[in-house]
């Protein structure tokens, strides 16, 4: 059963167009990034998946079936905007956020000692929530979103206030959760921990989709006609080749080819060089931040999405 | 149900263990009580009557006015002495408290000295007073009746209601005092617990767990669940108010003889209960729809405020309640269902009330809750997320519209 799919949904709250025309599908067991600018429309694209509005056109449809009380249990949402219960202590709070998702408390207590141990918590269940660090609190609601061993995570911004060692530990845990066969759909502004995680992305520009696929398709629509080369010795001019501008790291370098030319015509151009040793040869694609960039102020790649 | 209960018993517990709600519930009606018996101690000792009264008449005005044994009985003995020595030694012995010496010359009496007091009780005057009166009186020599007339003309006061029954004017002081007693007390409880609730629902907006909440339960299992738990610490309230004003009551039956006097008003018991239960529901359909409208507690006390003026409307006119319990005034209110639980309390605490407007203001009261817990939950799920952002007009009318009050 598909998780989540959403099949162009539109949605208006007075006189504003959050969202104009999105549809995208989330398949089992895999992490999916949900990308886009500040106000795009991700964050209401997630609150119509967890029916907290409806939507005015389109359909979705939440393992199967339109979103509803009934797939509450299978949810499990890390929300943007962030918030515990600051007057109880971190273990009640914890312990009925649970019982929320009809978790027992014994099993809710025995769950929680784990993930607590795991996620360096143990030694403050007995403080109150308002006195914990930003950081603590944001892993204690990421427990909270997942005690219940949900089959849908929903994380927006995990990552932030979070030290480097505590996003290894969130990013680790992700991964578990999608090799164990659970759907994550992530939310983030953090291009280099997408690539990273995700297979597959969408990203919503002004409440449209602009960019769908795995993350690895959509870094090779944007490339330019270009590789990235690494060796030793002296590169002379090459047919075919435009410019060779130094790139990112020691030696090397960035060739742009003539439409004409393709990657397989410069490695055999290369290669055919007697004072230059190729090292490293790659098409060069484009970070996922620049693409970002680059969509989100307005270019478009003709056949996405 | 089960996350029902959950979350009452959350609500429930959170509260009962904080330090504030334990010193609020047991503490106030434990110090307000003991205030008012401390009160009415120092009163008691500053206007206690006087054990009895001495008198130097030698002239022999009140002879024949001294009132018989059983009139006495009711009043402060007034005792003979044929000088100022002898009263003086009766003073010094505390046989009595003051004594008056009358003129001699004057048989009406203008001059008389008070020894040993710099003033006498109100009991004390008036027993005084009494035979002065009766000794000018009795010189006229008219029929004893007269005398009796002139001394209590308004002895024989028949006090009717404008229906024209009889009442009898103690009781319906001791049944005003109970009236508005138990409708502060029933003000409490359910504005306490509304209270509660509003503030419990708008903290979590404002601390954002809602959206985690919401995505747990169901906005019927997060509001029945937490009006339940809260309306349980009203009942919690209530009882502990009870309880210290039954164990008052029954220490000051011991002490203090008037209490007797005041009517236990038990068959208002069943009524009262009827109306808490559905003011609480209705005031919790009112806080949730507030919660949901407005952005900070302290804009949702404001507005609570507001409709709490309109449920108290008849404690602060209950003069009108007390001379006229069936007039025009009286009977809107106890039918306009948010002042309809006190009004109608204070009517049934101080008279009878007709069947019909009994069952209508239920009625009324029922059909107003059940609507407002309606519209508060459409309203819920909307308000909840707009963080920092006000319901408008338009914004309410489409959550009324929608289906399950998702928009």
């Amino acid at each position: 059963m598909t998780p989540l799919v959403i099949d162009q949904i539109a949605k208006s709250f007075a006189q504003t167009v959050a969202v104009r025309d999105v549809s995208f599908q989330v398949n089992a067991g895999e992490i999916f990034a949900l990308l886009g600018p500040n106000g795009a429309g991700k964050t209401t694209t997630i609150r119509m998946a967890l029916d907290f509005f409806k939507p005015d056109h389109g359909e979705i449809r939440l393992f199967g079936e339109p979103p509803g009380a009934h797939t509450f249990d299978r949810i499990g949402y890390l929300p943007e905007e962030r918030g515990l219960y600051r007057n109880l202590n971190l273990l009640d709070c914890l312990v009925y956020l649970a019982g929320l998702k009809g978790l027992r408390t014994a099993e809710a207590r025995r769950r929680l000692q784990h993930w607590l141990e795991r996620f360096d918590l143990a030694a403050h269940t007995g403080k109150k929530v308002g006195d914990l660090s930003r950081g603590m609190q944001q892993k204690a609601q990421f427990i909270a979103a997942l005690v219940h061993e949900p089959d849908l995570l929903i994380v927006d911004e995990p990552f932030a206030a979070l030290d480097p060692v505590n996003t290894r530990l969130i990013k680790t845990v992700l991964v578990e959760l999608a090799a164990q066969g659970k759907t994550v759909i992530m939310s983030t502004h953090q291009m280099h921990l997408v690539e990273e995680l995700a297979e597959r992305m969408v990203m919503i520009n002004r409440g449209e989709v602009v960019l769908y696929g795995t993350v690895a398709d959509v870094r090779r629509q944007f490339a330019a006609n270009a590789v990235v080369v690494e060796g030793r010795g002296q590169l002379d001019c090459l047919p075919g080749v435009a410019a060779i501008e130094p790139a990112a790291g020691n030696d090397t370098l960035l060739l742009r080819l003539e439409e004409y030319v393709t990657p397989q015509e410069a490695l055999r151009s290369l290669v055919a060089q007697p004072a230059f040793t190729v090292e490293r040869f790659a098409v060069a694609v484009p970070s996922l931040d620049d693409i970002f960039v680059r969509v989100a102020s307005g270019e478009q790649m003709e056949g996405v999405a | 149900m089960r996350r029902l209960i959950w979350i009452a018993r959350h609500e429930y517990w959170h509260h009962v263990r904080r330090r504030g709600f334990l010193l609020a519930t047991l503490g106030l009606p434990i110090l307000v009580i003991g205030g008012i018996a401390v009160l009415i101690l120092v009163l008691a000792n500053t206007v206690r009557s006087e054990e009895a009264i001495g008198y130097i008449d030698e002239a022999g005005f009140l002879v024949g006015a001294i009132p018989s044994a059983e009139a006495e009985r009711t009043t402060v003995p007034l005792l003979a002495f044929p000088d100022a020595d002898a009263a003086q030694a009766a003073l010094d012995a505390e046989t009595i408290a003051a004594y008056v010496v009358l003129p001699t010359d004057d048989p009406l009496l203008r001059e008389v000295a008070l020894y040993g007091k710099e003033t006498l009780s109100p009991e004390g005057r008036r027993s005084l007073e009494a035979v002065l009166n009766r000794s000018l009186l009795v010189r006229e020599d008219p029929p004893h009746a007269v005398v009796d007339r002139a001394l209590d003309p308004l002895g024989a006061l028949e006090t009717r209601t404008l229906t024209g029954e009889v009442v009898r004017p103690e009781a319906q002081i001791d049944a005003v005092a109970v009236a508005i007693l138990g409708s502060l007390l029933f003000a409490l409880t359910v504005f306490s617990a509304a209270s509660y609730l509003l503030q419990a629902l708008v903290e979590e907006k404002e601390n954002r767990t809602m959206e985690i909440v919401t995505t747990s339960v169901t906005p019927w299992q997060l509001i029945g669940g937490k009006t339940l738990g809260l309306g349980l610490i009203g009942l919690t309230i209530a009882m502990a108010w009870f309880a210290v004003l039954t164990l008052a009551y029954v220490i000051g039956l011991t002490r203090f003889a008037p209490l007797r006097e005041v009517p236990l008003p038990l068959g208002l018991l069943g009524p009262a209960m009827l109306f808490l239960v559905l003011g609480f529901l209705l005031f919790a359909g009112i806080m949730v729809a507030i919660s949901a409208v407005v952005t900070t507690a302290q804009e949702g006390q404001q507005f609570a405020g507001v409709l709490t003026l309109a449920a108290v409307a008849p404690l602060m006119f209950n003069w009108l309640f007390f001379s006229n319990p069936d007039g025009p005034f009286a009977t809107t209110l106890s039918l306009f269902p948010p002042s309809a639980p006190i009004a109608m309390l204070l009517r049934l605490a101080v008279g009878t009330v007709p069947v019909w407007q009994l069952v209508l203001s239920v009625t009324l009261l029922t059909a107003t809750a059940l609507l407002t817990v309606w519209s508060a939950t459409r309203l819920f799920r909307q308000g909840m997320l707009r963080y920092g952002k006000r319901l408008h007009l338009r914004d309410i009318l489409g959550a009324l519209r929608a289906a399950g009050g998702r928009v």
